[in-house]
């Protein structure tokens, strides 16, 4: 049955080569631009390396803070102190890890004695950033907490980095200056995408080997830093957010004698609500954003489908004797309908595949254009690797939007042409 | 010939409505493609306002505690702030560098600002809030709205403390109605104006509108004069990295590698007591980093309008085809009784072309409703009746050509019919 299925679409394709070609380029556009949607989305919600827990991740990228003074209205907003996210979220029970690290990275020049520096982008950590970002290690491993309280020049680079200062990427050991202060590489990893927001840079070094915690404002309630917490789960999110509410709360009313509050505006947020994050004053609003998508599929999906429908419909009528054919030897309604819906199926399967092919080839070749990140501060262009895109997720995703336009466009076209009188079919009439 | 279209149209009512149906979803989204594509191109024919050609940035690097090289000497803000005048004085000195300037919370292009409110009198103006040195303006070359050079503004604004403030900014200080043309902006100098909560400060002069990059609109600036070592003006270490010095290089010294030579060279001469050259960026760098977001958003929008254009193309076409066919014996009639073929392909083009119309017209009346209820993206250029009939007619025509195209190869078959042919089978 399906052999006798696959046989007739094939020659119904070769029957009309000039429709056949519309309804696979058309068929075709509209899944490679879903599939671009669906990969820009995917490339800041997806797991890879080093981010590959995002769906347990919880950020507190930045911080609210109001003084009374100011009004309610007036708000100061930015990353916080190292205070600030020890008291709130380093204290907190329900996480499984949680990690304290610069905002930002920054562009710093990286020399051995007597040789020009290079710039790297430089982001300062504590020693629970390793277990909360799984960065992966091709020599050494990443300082631990000794280090890190003891605020030793130690740092884990790049194997770019390495290979531009060493000539090579066994380094571990080897000391090189980072801003004219000498530090050691304890680790080597492998180079990280931009697109990993929170963990990317070239060279972590620990924030305690710096002088970066002093970097405070609002009576060091303010500072340089962000948080990540690392649930053990999806289900804890909620007991999370309850316990950081209760621990602001407590030390808003230690705070209350300077008259200082901190605001959370809901903070933390998942991967997907920090992904839609720009602003430390604004809330993300992810219901409108996930709306927008919708609509967005939905007219891409439409387009295609009216005009894949009007085109079937036209192709029907010419096909109507031959289904009055088929009905007079004993097909029944059922296997006509179904017979048509598996021929523009295997149609639709197929030009889904070319347009899947051609958007996983547009997210290689568009890299810069694709990825661009607003705001960004670095000033290394976005890398793609095929562990980020190439999910199986990615390409259900594809299979069903297949099968959604294909019902779109041929169910009803087909169950209207199965509805016709035999008689009025074998005289090519359709009503 | 219209009326009889229409009965043409109506008879096969029930394709064309699908058809119809099709071509207003994608007349409606290419709308919306098209405008945003227009006012990215009427922004564009607004003047930047500065230039940052042949413009490096020198980040100044203190060298840390951790540092052998640090000279642990404890110092006064005076010396920090001397350190810092030599440093670029002696960047200045070079024979490549036609001029330089330092500045706080303001770097073109990089999100790095702050914002402050003017008024006068009860007249008020939100605007950047920039710390320059004079040179800033030849560095940048900014004119000044009355058209004088960026040398003579920055001699016009070489006092410290004093402001400069950009044409918008000053016609707002000015009258509560910012369409008054009686008003020049330069009334403004010499006046005083007050910024945030501080004291009055003078206006030394008004200078041409300012974009923050190529793809925002005008936005209004407060350049407040700095110049180190005078009066109160200083610098200490903690307060260095937050200061970025901008150098101009002769046009005929900007090569490739020119940053690599420069530093090579300028090594030894720009270690100033604790003061290093931490890098150099040409401006370009940051532009290129900032515009690729702004530039990735319009290559969305022309992809989508792309997107939807060849499904029209499609859609038309497939219909056409069928519909050639189907009607090869009603078109071999018209041949019969004396239609030319160059008449029977006008036909179905007008007919297309009607059909399309027909889609379009609802199109419009959405179209307008969106962009009435600030549905469309309205920043930098606001909504107004000649952005949205611009941008109806491009769309319009766009659909035409595609409509005419479309229907060319279908039309062509239906030029080929041989009426003894088609018509023997009844």
């Amino acid at each position: 049955m399906i052999k006798q299925y696959f046989k007739q679409a094939l020659v119904q394709l070769r029957q009309h080569p000039l429709i056949s070609v519309i309804s696979i380029v058309g068929t075709s556009l509209s899944i490679f631009l879903i599939m671009l949607v669906v990969m820009l989305q995917q490339v800041k919600v997806a797991p890879f390396s080093p981010e590959s827990n995002r769906d347990r991740f919880l950020h507190i990228h930045y911080m609210t803070i109001n003084h009374k003074d100011w009004g309610n209205d007036g708000t100061s907003n930015g990353p916080m102190s190292v205070q600030t996210a020890r008291e709130l979220y380093k204290s907190l029970k329900t996480p499984e890890a949680v990690t304290i690290y610069s905002c930002m990275t920054v562009s710093t020049p990286v020399s051995l004695p007597g040789i020009p520096a290079i710039g790297a982008d430089v982001r300062e950590t504590d020693a629970t950033f390793f277990s909360v970002f799984d960065f992966r290690f091709v020599g050494g491993k990443p300082y631990d907490e000794a280090n890190f309280d003891a605020g030793r020049p130690v740092a884990v680079i790049t194997e770019s980095i390495s290979r531009a200062l060493f000539s090579t990427t066994e380094s571990v050991g080897k000391e090189f200056l980072l801003n004219h202060a000498p530090y050691r590489v304890v680790g080597v990893v492998k180079d990280v995408s931009t697109l990993a927001d929170m963990s990317y840079g070239q060279v972590w070094i620990p924030f305690t080997s710096t002088d970066l915690p002093n970097d405070t404002w609002c009576d060091q309630h303010m500072g340089m830093m962000s948080t990540t917490i690392l649930a053990r789960s999806r289900d804890d999110f909620r007991e999370i957010r309850a316990e950081a509410k209760r621990r602001m709360n407590e030390y808003n009313s230690i705070l209350a004698d300077q008259g200082y509050t901190l605001r959370d505006l809901n903070r933390p947020y998942d991967q997907e609500t920090q992904s839609i994050s720009f602003s430390a004053n604004m809330e993300p609003d992810l219901q409108a954003a996930r709306r927008e998508r919708v609509i967005i599929f939905i007219i891409l999906l439409l387009v295609p489908a009216i005009n894949l429908s009007s085109m079937t419909q036209s192709r029907l009528r010419q096909r109507v004797a031959e289904i009055g054919v088929r009905r007079a030897f004993g097909s029944t309604r059922m296997e006509m309908v179904g017979q048509i819906i598996m021929e523009n199926l295997i149609v639709t399967l197929l030009s889904g595949a070319v347009g899947l092919f051609i958007s996983v080839l547009m997210a290689y070749w568009g890299t810069d254009i694709l990825f661009a990140q607003p705001y960004s501060m670095t000033l290394n262009a976005p890398t793609v690797d095929s562990s980020i895109l190439l999910h199986p997720s990615t390409f259900l995703y594809a299979l069903l939007f297949c099968f959604v336009l294909n019902l779109l466009s041929s169910g009803i076209p087909a169950w209207k042409a199965s509805r016709t009188g035999i008689v009025n079919a074998l005289g090519g009439k359709i009503h | 010939m219209l009326i009889h279209l229409l009965t043409i149209i109506k008879n096969n009512l029930r394709s064309n409505l699908l058809l119809m149906a099709g071509v207003f979803v994608i007349a409606t989204s290419l709308w919306y493609a098209v405008d945003y594509v227009y006012a990215v191109a009427v922004n564009q024919q607004k003047s930047l306002g500065f230039d940052w050609e042949h413009v490096y940035y020198v980040q100044v690097g203190v060298l840390p505690f951790e540092s052998v090289q640090r000279d642990t000497t404890t110092r006064s803000t005076d010396e920090m702030t001397r350190e810092y005048l030599e440093f670029y004085d002696r960047l200045q000195r070079h024979t490549a560098v036609e001029s330089a300037c330092y500045t706080i919370n303001h770097f073109h292009y990089v999100w790095k600002n702050s914002s402050t409110q003017l008024s006068r009198d009860s007249l008020k103006a939100y605007s950047y809030y920039r710390e320059v040195s004079p040179s800033y303006f030849t560095v940048f070359r900014v004119n000044g709205v009355d058209g004088c050079s960026p040398e003579e503004l920055s001699r016009r604004a070489s006092h410290t403390s004093d402001v400069v403030v950009t044409e918008d900014v000053a016609l707002r200080l000015l009258s509560d109605d910012t369409d008054n043309m009686s008003v020049k902006a330069t009334e403004l100098v010499g006046k005083l104006i007050n910024c945030g909560n501080s004291d009055s400060i003078r206006v030394a002069a008004v200078c041409e509108k300012q974009k923050y990059n190529e793809y925002t609109s005008w936005q209004g600036a407060a350049y407040i004069i700095r110049q180190l070592g005078t009066g109160d003006c200083k610098v200490g270490y903690n307060n260095i990295p937050y200061m970025d010095m901008f150098v101009r290089i002769k046009a005929d010294a900007d090569r490739k590698n020119f940053v690599e030579s420069f530093r090579k060279e300028m090594k030894r001469q720009l270690r100033v007591g604790n003061l290093y050259l931490a890098d150099m960026r040409p401006m370009s760098h940051y532009r290129e980093e900032q515009l690729s977001e702004f530039r990735s958003d319009l290559y969305t929008y022309l992809a989508i309008a792309g997107f939807f254009l060849a499904n029209a193309f499609l859609a038309i076409l497939g219909t056409f085809w069928f519909r050639t066919q189907q009607r090869r014996e009603e078109l071999a009639v018209r041949l019969v009784a004396g239609a030319t073929p160059h008449e029977l392909q006008l036909l179905l083009m007008a007919e297309g072309v009607l059909l399309v119309t027909f889609a379009y017209v609802p199109a419009l009346v959405l179209a307008y409703n969106l962009g009435h209820a600030d549905l469309v993206e309205t920043w930098p250029v606001e909504w107004s009746v000649v952005r949205f009939v611009s941008g109806a007619a491009i769309a319009y025509l766009l659909l035409l050509v595609i409509t005419i195209l479309s229907i060319w190869y279908p039309a062509r078959q239906a030029m080929r019919i041989h009426p003894a042919e088609a018509l023997h089978g009844d």
